[in-house]
């Protein structure tokens, strides 16, 4: 019986600690994907897209 | 007129004197009990926003014990006991507590609600800063709460109960209340005082561990704080929303706490400042009122004298000094693998006493060295230990209820 909650233990402190790296590797991904589009975001100018959509100039 | 029997007038007194001799000493120990919590609680010697109501609690209830009928004694505070629904309804309307224990604290809310506000309380961004040292740390210093479990089991316990005192290691009030009140409600009343009552001591007395466990030399290390990255509320949100999402999929039955620590962490982020002060003001401080005082007037004597009691007290102190000792294997490991940058004293901190331990271990290593500065390190895993707790009372629950 001691023998048998020894293993039990074992296997839940295996799987909390898979699940904690996950949630840790979850992080980096989201960072990863922030970083990609910021980075990009910064790469590309803004142009404007359609004709008339420039900024309107003040004279 | 009636005929005036002192006895009859001062029922406490008559109901001490006409009960078993043991129901009788325990009902005076646990009074004494209760006015030395209200000293402590006082003198800051224990926490005093919970130990303040539990102690009055504790010695009110158990002085206040009449005669409901003519052969049954009783208080008319809570009936933890009661399950028919029709007499619920009845003690309702007579026992002036019994709505608050009802309704908020057999099913779970005002776990719940503690639990949303530590989330507004915590900073997530040190835990996203080094999330797999957080994480590691967390993960070392639940080793209580997995050791205990095979000791309560060698100890004579079912496997419910077992998990439920095993999980005072993860240092986590509203958490051990969850676990024991899906996995053994019999014993949830003691589980839960022993719980809080160590969770006090935790401040007192793990720089002793700390002191005994590592040398001055390597508490005063200097870690460097430059290297910490800065993360924008945006990135919190959406760690904790995707995070929560997750876990709510993995275990359903754990859910509420991961709902409640997620919104907690989301308002404060998000900076919705009604919600905010809502939260960490009136929810946070009445629930942490209620829990004391529920938890004060649930120790009556009939209702939490159980020959496991005992046991109870040693398996409590027993996880949580397991689980301070595997915090700070982690730190050590820690200390290794960065070539002696990391503070080992920073492993006590992945006990997830929100923010008891992180204090406790800057206090240290400030003792240490004036200079040495790790509590952004150590709430990181501080606030880790709170996931990885709720992460190991799903599973015990998943697999256990």
């Amino acid at each position: 019986m001691v023998l048998e909650s020894v293993k039990f233990a074992f296997i839940v402190y295996v799987i909390a600690a898979v699940i904690a790296f996950l949630v840790a590797g979850m992080i980096k991904i989201i960072f990863a994907i922030i970083n990609r589009r910021n980075s990009k975001a910064k790469k590309e100018p803004s142009v404007p897209t359609k004709p008339g959509a420039q900024e309107s100039v003040e004279v | 007129m009636p005929d005036i029997n002192v006895l009859q007038l001062f029922q406490g007194i008559a109901t001490l004197a006409a009960s078993e001799p043991t129901i009788a000493i325990s009902r005076i120990v646990l009074i004494l009990l209760g006015i030395l919590l209200v000293y402590c609680g006082v003198k800051q010697i224990l926490e005093p926003l919970l130990m303040i109501p539990m102690g009055v609690g504790m010695a009110s209830v158990n002085a206040a014990v009449l005669y409901l009928s003519a052969n049954s004694m009783g208080t008319i505070f809570i009936d933890p006991l009661i399950t028919d629904p029709a007499k619920l309804i009845d003690i309702m309307q007579i026992n002036f507590l019994q709505p608050i224990y009802t309704l908020t604290f057999s099913n779970g809310l005002i776990a719940c609600f503690v639990f949303m506000g530590v989330g507004v309380l915590c900073d997530i961004g040190y835990v996203l800063a080094a999330p797999y040292t957080s994480m590691f740390i967390a993960i070392m210093a639940e080793f209580g709460t997995i050791a205990t479990f095979p000791i309560a089991i060698a100890m004579g316990l079912t496997a419910k109960e077992a998990a439920s005192i095993a999980m005072v290691g993860c240092a986590d009030g509203p958490m051990v209340l969850f676990t024991s009140l899906i996995l053994a409600r019999d014993l949830f009343v003691p589980i839960s005082v022993v719980a809080y009552l160590y969770l006090s001591l935790t401040y007192g007395g793990y720089p002793f561990l700390i002191r005994y466990l590592i040398p001055k030399k390597l508490r005063g290390i200097k870690m460097d704080l430059k290297k910490i990255p800065r993360v924008k509320p945006g990135e919190k949100i959406a760690f904790s929303v995707i995070t929560c999402t997750v876990l709510s999929l993995l275990f359903p039955v754990a859910a509420p706490l991961f709902m409640s620590f997620f919104l907690g962490v989301i308002i404060r982020d998000a900076n919705i400042a009604p919600f905010r002060s809502f939260i960490e003001g009136p929810i946070l401080y009445g629930s942490t009122f209620f829990l004391g005082l529920i938890l004060g007037v649930l120790c009556e004597a009939n209702t939490i004298l159980n020959p496991k009691v005992f046991i109870l007290l040693i398996l409590g102190m027993t996880s949580l000094l397991l689980s301070g000792i595997g915090g700070i294997i982690g730190g050590y490991i820690m200390y290794f693998i960065s070539k002696g940058e990391f503070n080992p004293v920073v492993g006590i901190a992945g006990v997830s006493c929100v923010p008891t331990t992180a204090k406790v271990a800057q206090k240290e290593v400030h003792a240490a060295n004036l200079k040495a500065q790790v509590l952004p390190y150590a709430i990181g895993a501080n606030i880790s230990g709170v996931i990885t707790s709720a992460i190991i009372a799903g599973v015990y629950i998943t697999l256990l209820r």
